[in-house]
């Protein structure tokens, strides 16, 4: 059995192509996986698709968007899956490195670095942020924020009270997508390295562990995750996130008065 | 030319990092003194080295043979045994961080040392380490401007690496107390502590970059002991998260300076072995990972070696520096403190 796939991105139709088991073009988004880019209010473009009647959306590495419409978003999608493809935030590697923390202690400390040119730091501290929710096993709350000039500092803090440092500022070199490292401060240590590719590794008595690199491309991931969702293999809870994570990010970046 | 040493102080600071790095610098110095403060340790010390004992500094400083002076006493006496050392006419005193616990109390002591024109030297370790000259010089010729500064601290038991170093009895490698951080003046006092005594190893270095000190933004005490401090100097955020775990994998302590082009770490050994400078390694935008070159020497040595270097050639001592690097970790400790208290 094959799920219609809407995908107007060449990326997205070549990961049709690698799911030649699963997925199949379609030109309709009625009844269709629909894939939306996500640059611009690519928000409206996700309630225009649901309108339309498509089965699931996926956002497509999704730029900022104002808190007030991702809330808007939630209450228009209804049960409809949506999943979200955010490259510094890798849903396959936050699968991988949940497993591997889902049996330590909370952390007692997190330290976030985020740079990313000014156009994207939004997007990649929001991807910051939700890696710090994933390594604190918890959602965040905001202890303390400053912002100026395109740089912050901010103090967070999970519900099982784990301190979430954060430093980001605006780097015009900073790779595309921006630069993230989110480091554990524990007995194990974890520590997430994302820019161009994302690079886990966790350090304990017994040593360093790399975990392996993936080769999969985050559009086939995202494809696989969506098809899965709608035959009832899998839960999403990416917009979920994604509200959790913008919000923070979006007050962090306020400039204080 | 050997240089007579007399170290006040016999805790494990001595026993394990300046007992073992004063045997890897040859002829330069020789312990010949070694003081303590009532704990009675001193003798064994002194006896591994030849040297004599005492309790109390007064013995010390009469101690003809006493040149140069090495201050390994707890914080609050540092400021008192610089002025006492040059008092007693020694020729040198090497400090450990910090050389106040106050900014009145660093500036007699660096004032008393500049007008009597006796060179000291602090034990900044991070800042003599050879890593950090490398840092600067990458910083300088292609970094760009500094964004942001980062240090990240999860600091193994130092008992583990004590072993490593020397052979201390049971009774000398004691246990961390744990405070009760609930409570606002603790956590406050504990930050402040941290923050001189701890946060101190990369301030200068931290200064170096963003001299000016403004304000602080966040301050919390962290369990069992640790900080999460984030602070702001000359517009660039600043963020210091450390702390002691009990156990689990070796020490972190990393110093990232993220420019307008690039990431610099700074990923510094753990504390008190001898395990070469700093790795530093860049990262640019393109994905280009450039690792430098180690240098088989650590900060440890180098700071003594700076000091029998003063000492030999009568270089200028850069007083205003010292001063300014102990007026900036105090200044940021008292803000910390004052924040977590006004929040209490």
């Amino acid at each position: 059995m094959t799920t219609p796939v809407h995908a107007v991105l060449d990326a997205y139709r070549i990961a049709v192509a690698e799911l030649p088991g699963s997925a199949v073009a379609s030109r309709d988004a009625e009844g269709s996986v629909v894939v939306v880019p996500g640059d611009g209010a690519w928000w409206a473009a996700v309630v225009d698709a649901v309108a339309a009647g498509a089965a699931a959306v996926v956002v497509a590495k999704p730029g900022a968007a104002p808190i007030e419409a991702l809330d808007a978003l939630a209450s228009v999608a209804g049960a409809v899956p949506i999943v979200v493809e955010r490259p510094l935030l890798r849903a396959d590697v936050v699968t991988q490195v949940g497993g591997a923390v889902a049996g330590l202690p909370s952390p007692g400390a997190l330290a976030v670095e985020c740079h990313a040119r000014a156009h994207t730091l939004a997007a990649a501290l929001r991807d910051a942020i939700g890696w710090a929710r994933v390594l604190a096993g918890a959602p965040l709350t905001r202890r303390a924020e400053q912002s100026w000039g395109g740089r912050a500092l901010a103090l967070l803090e999970s519900d099982r009270g784990t301190a979430v440092s954060v430093v980001a500022a605006a780097q015009p070199g900073a790779p595309i997508l921006g630069r993230v490292r989110v480091t554990t401060i524990a007995e194990s240590r974890v520590e997430v390295d994302a820019d161009l590719d994302i690079v886990v590794a966790i350090t304990d008595a017994g040593g360093r562990r790399i975990a392996p690199a993936r080769f999969e491309s985050t559009e086939r991931v995202a494809l696989r995750r969506t098809i899965a969702a709608l035959r009832g293999r899998g839960q999403v809870s990416d917009l979920a996130d994604l509200r959790h994570d913008t919000a923070l990010a979006e007050a962090l970046l306020t400039p204080s008065a | 030319m050997t240089f007579g040493v007399g170290i006040i102080g016999a805790g494990p600071g001595v026993a394990a990092l300046h007992l073992p790095t004063l045997a890897r610098l040859g002829d330069a110095f020789r312990v010949v003194h070694v003081a303590d403060g009532g704990s009675g340790r001193s003798t064994a010390l002194a006896e591994r080295v030849g040297a004599r004992s005492s309790t109390g500094i007064e013995a010390l400083m009469a101690d003809r043979e006493v040149e140069v002076v090495a201050i390994c006493s707890p914080p609050d006496q540092h400021a008192a045994q610089i002025i006492a050392a040059v008092s007693a006419g020694k020729r040198a005193v090497f400090c450990e961080k910090p050389i106040g616990t106050t900014i009145a109390e660093a500036e007699e002591a660096v004032e008393a040392c500049r007008r009597a024109g006796v060179p000291l030297v602090v034990g900044t370790n991070h800042y003599f380490d050879p890593a950090w000259g490398r840092a600067k010089h990458h910083l300088t010729a292609s970094g760009g401007p500094v964004v942001s500064i980062s240090v990240t601290l999860a600091l193994a038991p130092n008992t583990r690496y004590h072993e490593l170093v020397t052979e201390l009895p049971d009774a000398a490698t004691g246990g961390r107390g744990v405070p009760d951080l609930a409570r606002p003046q603790v956590a406050a006092g504990v930050v402040r502590q941290l923050l001189t005594g701890l946060a101190i190893h990369d301030l200068p270095l931290v200064r170096d970059l963003a001299p000016r000190f403004e304000r602080v933004v966040f301050a919390r005490a962290l369990a069992p002991l640790g900080y999460a401090v984030g602070f702001v100097a000359g517009g660039i955020p600043v963020q210091l998260t450390t702390v002691m775990v009990a156990g689990g994998g070796d020490t972190l302590w990393r110093l990232s300076v993220a420019t307008a082009a690039d990431r610099l770490d700074v990923s510094f050994p753990p504390p008190f072995v001898h395990a070469g400078g700093a790795r530093v390694r860049v990262r640019t935008a393109d994905g280009r990972d450039t690792i430098y070159a180690h240098d088989p020497g650590d900060g440890y040595v180098a700071e003594w070696r700076a000091l029998a270097e003063l000492l030999d050639a009568g270089l200028p001592v850069e007083y205003d520096e010292l001063l300014d690097d102990a007026r900036y970790a105090l200044r940021l400790a008292e803000a910390a403190a004052d924040l977590m208290g006004a929040s209490a």
